[in-house]
C-alpha cells in the first residue's frame, strides 16, 4: 500500500492533499502567469518606436497607451488617458475621426501629424487605425509611427533632384548655345572659305581660258620656245581648278553633316519611280565612268512600286555609293540593283574590289572615322563624310543602311526604304 | 502509538448554507466578476421551480447565461466534451450548476476540460488536474453526494464501461450554496438512498486510516443528524426541519470524506456503478453493513463510536464481539427504516460477476484509505454476502 512513485510520494498522500502538486483551488498562479506575459508584453510595446494607442469607438477616448511616447513625442502616457485622440491630431484630420471610428473599413491609414495637447512640436507620423472585431466595448487600435527621418530623407531627395533638374537645364542652355554657335560657325566658315574659293576657281577658269584662246595661239607664230612653260601653266591652273572643286564638295559635305546634326535638313518627299531614280545615279556617275573605264550594270525587278521620298536626297545617296564603288572598282564592273522585299525596297551597290577591312565594317557610317580609315582602303580621293550623310538621309526616311561583304570578294552597300514611309 | 493528530490537511469551499441560499447564486457570481456563466442543470431539474428561481438571480445581477441540461445520471465522458464546447463557443466565464451529483460532477467535469484543453478522461487519478477550472457556484438539490464540497469527480468512461475518479482540491467548488428547500422535491426512494449515501460518506471517513480531528467532528455529527432526521425526511418531504438536517448531515460528511478520504464501500460501489450503472447510493447501502462485518475488528472502538452516534447503547467495557452484533444491529435497522431491504442479486448482480467486481475494486483508490488492507479475494467474499 505504501508504494512510492518516483517523486518519493505514495498515491494516499497526495489522495488525502499531502502530495507536493496539491493545491486548493487558486486562480493566482494561472493570475500570475497571465500577468507575466501581459507585462512583458507591456514592455515590449514600451520599447518599440511605434506609439499605440488605444480607444473606445463610442466616444474616440484614450483609454490605453503604450509605446514610445515619452522619448517620441514628449508626452507622459497618464496624462493621455481620457483626452480624446482627435485632440493630438491637426484640426482638418481631427474632424474625421469620428467618421473613421465609426467606417466599416477593417484599417484606415493616413500621414498626418501628431502632439501632445499643450505641445507646440507636431511629430510627422504615419497612422494606422484598426477596430478589431468582437470586442465588447468596441475598441480602436491606433498605431502612429514617428516618419521624422523619412520625411528628412524625401525632403533631401526632392532638393537633391530640383539642384540636378537645375543643373541639367544649365547644361541644355549651354549646350544649345554651343550648337547654335557650331552651326553659324560651320556656315560662317563655309561661306567665307566658298566665296574665296569660288574666285580662286573662276579665275584659274578665266586664266586657262585666255592662255588657250588668246595667249597660246599668239605665241604659238613668234615664240615657240615659250610654248612648253605655258603648257605647263595650263596644266597647273587645271590642278587648282580640280582640287577647288574637291574642296567645295568637302565644304558642301561638312554643311551637310552640321545640318542633319543640327535637324536643320528639310525633306520634300513626293512619289518616286524607282527605276527612274537609278537611270538618273546612272546618268550622274556617266562621267565618272567614262574616265575610269568601268562597267555599270543595272538591274531593277520589274513592278517596284514607287517610294515616298525626298527625291534630290535619295539621289545623293545612290551617286555617293556608286561613286565610293566605282573609286574602289579594280577595273571590274560595278552592278546597282533594286528589289522588293517584305519590309520595303531594296537598293544595292555591289562592287568587286578590295572590299572593307573587318574592322571597319562597323564604323564606316560613322563621320571622322571613315576619314581617319580612308587612306587604308585605298589612296583615293573623297570628303568621306559621304556614308555618314547617306545614312542619316536613309534613317530619316524610315530605312536603314548597312554593308555586306560577299565571299568572292568586294563589298555590296545598300539600303532599304519602306513602301509606306514611317 | 501517538496520542498527537498526524499530518492532515483540510480544504473546504465557501458554504452558505440555509433557506434562501439558492438565491444568493446571482450574487456570488456578479462578486466573481463574471458576465455570462454556463448554467448546468438535468432535463428532471428542469421540472422543478428551482433552475429558474437560480436563473432569476443571475438576471437580478445583470448577469447572462447559456443552459446545457444535456446531462444524465452517471455523467458520460461525452456529456462532459460537448458541455465544454458550449462553455467556450458561448465564451462564458464561470458555471453555475443546479442539481444532484451527477450535474454537478459534469460541471466540475466540464470547467478542468475547459481550461486545461485535454480530454476529460485524461485526468482520471489524483492530482492530474493542472489548472483549475472556471469558478463554480453550486446549488445542490440532494442531500447525499456532497458533490458541491468534495474533492471527487466521478465520469462514466463509456467507451471502457468503468467510472473514473478524478479526484484534486481544484475539484473543490468555489462557493456551495447549499438551501435544504431544494431538497424537498426529492422523491421518498431518492431521499432514502441520498441519506443512506451521506451515512455511508460518514461512516467511511470516520474509520478511514486517513482520519483527523476535523473529518471525525464532522463524521460523527453527520451521523448523529442523519439518525435523527432521515426517517422523517424520507416521510415528510416538505418538513424542512428535517430536510435542513439531511442537507446537514449531507455537508458534514462530505467535508469529512473529502479531506479523510473514503474506504471499501466506495471501491465496491465504484465498480458495481461502472459495470451494471447502478444508482449509486443504493450500492452504498446495500454494502455498507457488510463492509462493517469485515473491517470492524481493525477499528472496532470507531465502529462503535458511530453506531452510538446512531443511538446505539454500547457500554465502553462491552466485548468487541457484543460491540460488533450492536453496531452492525444499528445499521441495519437504520437501513430498513429507510426501505432498503433489496440485495445485489435482486439488482441484478450474477455470480459470475462477482471476481470481475472485486478484482476492479481492489484497485479504486478508496482501498487506500480503507481501516483494514484487504486482496480481491476477500472483497469477493463481501460481495457474495450482499448478494
Amino acid at each position: 500500500m505504501a508504494r512510492r512513485d518516483e517523486s518519493g510520494e505514495t498515491q494516499r498522500d497526495r489522495l488525502i492533499g499531502l502530495g507536493r502538486r496539491s493545491i486548493a483551488k487558486s486562480y493566482y498562479p494561472e493570475l500570475r502567469r497571465r500577468l507575466d506575459e501581459l507585462e512583458m508584453f507591456r514592455a515590449l510595446l514600451d520599447r518599440i518606436n511605434d506609439a499605440i494607442f488605444i480607444l473606445d469607438v463610442l466616444t474616440g477616448d484614450i483609454v490605453d497607451v503604450s509605446g514610445s511616447l515619452q522619448d517620441r513625442y514628449d508626452c507622459a502616457p497618464e496624462d493621455l488617458i481620457g483626452v480624446p485622440f482627435r485632440e493630438l491630431l491637426p484640426p482638418h484630420v481631427a474632424r474625421y475621426v469620428n467618421e473613421i471610428l465609426n467606417s466599416e473599413s477593417g484599417v484606415t491609414r493616413l500621414e498626418t501629424e501628431l502632439h501632445c495637447p499643450g505641445s507646440l512640436k507636431w511629430t510627422p507620423v504615419d497612422i494606422s487605425i484598426q477596430i478589431p472585431e468582437g470586442l465588447d466595448p468596441p475598441r480602436a487600435v491606433v498605431v502612429a509611427r514617428d516618419i521624422s527621418e523619412r520625411k528628412r530623407a524625401e525632403e533631401e531627395l526632392k532638393r537633391i533632384n530640383m539642384e540636378l533638374e537645375q543643373r541639367v537645364m544649365e547644361r541644355t542652355r549651354a549646350l544649345h548655345k554651343a550648337n547654335q554657335a557650331k552651326s553659324e560657325f560651320l556656315s560662317i566658315v563655309s561661306h567665307e572659305l566658298r566665296t574665296p574659293l569660288t574666285s580662286i576657281i573662276g579665275f584659274a577658269k578665266i586664266m586657262d581660258r585666255r592662255l588657250k584662246r588668246s595667249i597660246i595661239p599668239e605665241v604659238e607664230s613668234d615664240h615657240t620656245d615659250l610654248l612648253p612653260s605655258l603648257e605647263k601653266m595650263r596644266h597647273n591652273l587645271n590642278v587648282v581648278v580640280s582640287e577647288g572643286d574637291r574642296l567645295t564638295n568637302l565644304i558642301n559635305d561638312l554643311l551637310d553633316v552640321a545640318k542633319l546634326e543640327a535637324g536643320g535638313m528639310e525633306y520634300h518627299t513626293v512619289e518616286m519611280d524607282v527605276p527612274e531614280l537609278l537611270r538618273r545615279a546612272s546618268d550622274s556617275v556617266s562621267g565618272l565612268l567614262e574616265s575610269s573605264g568601268i562597267e555599270l550594270k543595272i538591274n531593277a525587278e520589274r513592278d517596284i512600286p514607287p517610294v515616298i521620298a525626298d527625291r534630290d536626297r535619295i539621289l545623293q545617296v545612290v551617286i555617293n555609293l556608286l561613286s565610293n564603288a566605282i573609286k574602289y572598282a579594280s577595273g571590274e564592273p560595278v552592278e546597282l540593283s533594286a528589289t522588293q522585299e517584305k519590309d520595303g525596297i531594296r537598293i544595292a551597290v555591289r562592287d568587286h574590289g578590295p572590299g572593307v577591312p573587318e574592322h571597319l565594317r562597323e564604323s564606316i557610317f560613322d563621320k571622322f572615322i571613315t576619314q581617319a580609315h580612308a587612306a587604308e582602303r585605298a589612296p583615293m580621293k573623297g570628303t568621306g563624310l559621304g556614308l555618314t550623310i547617306c545614312k542619316h538621309i536613309v534613317e530619316a526616311h524610315g530605312g536603314s543602311i548597312s554593308i555586306n561583304t560577299p565571299e568572292d570578294g568586294g563589298s555590296e552597300f545598300f539600303f532599304t526604304l519602306p513602301t509606306q514611309p514611317g | 502509538m501517538t496520542s498527537y493528530p498526524a499530518l492532515r490537511k483540510f480544504v473546504a469551499p465557501e458554504l452558505i448554507f440555509g433557506i434562501g441560499a439558492a438565491e444568493l447564486a446571482g450574487q456570488h457570481i456578479a462578486n466573481l466578476s463574471a458576465r455570462k456563466v454556463l448554467f448546468v442543470t438535468d432535463e428532471g431539474m428542469l421540472k422543478t421551480p428551482w433552475p429558474q428561481m437560480v436563473m432569476d438571480s443571475l438576471s437580478d445581477e445583470g448577469v447572462s447565461y447559456t443552459l446545457f441540461s444535456n446531462v444524465t445520471p452517471n455523467p458520460r465522458d461525452s456529456e462532459v466534451m460537448n458541455g465544454a464546447e458550449v462553455f467556450q463557443k458561448n465564451r462564458c466565464e464561470a458555471i453555475v450548476v443546479v442539481g444532484g451529483g451527477s450535474a454537478i460532477d459534469c460541471a466540475k467535469a466540464i470547467g478542468i476540460v475547459n481550461t486545461n484543453r485535454q480530454n476529460v478522461l485524461e485526468f482520471e487519478g489524483v492530482d492530474m488536474v493542472g489548472h483549475p477550472g472556471p469558478p463554480l457556484v453550486c446549488v445542490p438539490t440532494t442531500s447525499g453526494s456532497a458533490a458541491d464540497v468534495s474533492q471527487f469527480c466521478i465520469i462514466n468512461d463509456t467507451a471502457r464501461k468503468v467510472k473514473i475518479a478524478i479526484v484534486s482540491k481544484t475539484m473543490v467548488p468555489d462557493v456551495s450554496l447549499i438551501d435544504p428547500l431544494l431538497t424537498t422535491t426529492m422523491s421518498p426512494e431518492l431521499t432514502a438512498h441520498t441519506g443512506l449515501d451521506a451515512l455511508t460518506h460518514a461512516v467511511e471517513a470516520y474509520v478511514s486510516n486517513a482520519n483527523s480531528p476535523f473529518t471525525d467532528l464532522h463524521a460523527l455529527e453527520s451521523v448523529r443528524q442523519s439518525a435523527t432526521h432521515l426517517q422523517t425526511a424520507i416521510e415528510e418531504p416538505q418538513n424542512l426541519d428535517a430536510r435542513s438536517g439531511m442537507s446537514l448531515a449531507s455537508t458534514y460528511a462530505g467535508l469529512a470524506f473529502s479531506n479523510a478520504i473514503l474506504g471499501a464501500v466506495h471501491a465496491m460501489s465504484h465498480s458495481l456503478g461502472g459495470m451494471l450503472d447502478l444508482p449509486h447510493g443504493l450500492c452504498n447501502a446495500i454494502l455498507l453493513d457488510h463492509v462493517i462485518e469485515f473491517n470492524f475488528e481493525a477499528v472496532p472502538e470507531r465502529y462503535s463510536n458511530l453506531a452510538r452516534a446512531l443511538g446505539a447503547d454500547i457500554p465502553e467495557d462491552m466485548p468487541v464481539k457484543d460491540a460488533k452484533a450492536a453496531t452492525l444491529e444499528a445499521f441495519r435497522d437504520i437501513k430498513k427504516r429507510c426501505g432498503v431491504e433489496v440485495t445485489l442479486a435482486e439488482l441484478g448482480v450474477g455470480e459470475e460477476e462477482i471476481a470481475a467486481l472485486a478484482a476492479t475494486a481492489i484497485n479504486d483508490p478508496c482501498m487506500l484509505t480503507n481501516p483494514r488492507q484487504a486482496i480481491a479475494a476477500e472483497l469477493e467474499g463481501v460481495y457474495g454476502k450482499a448478494r
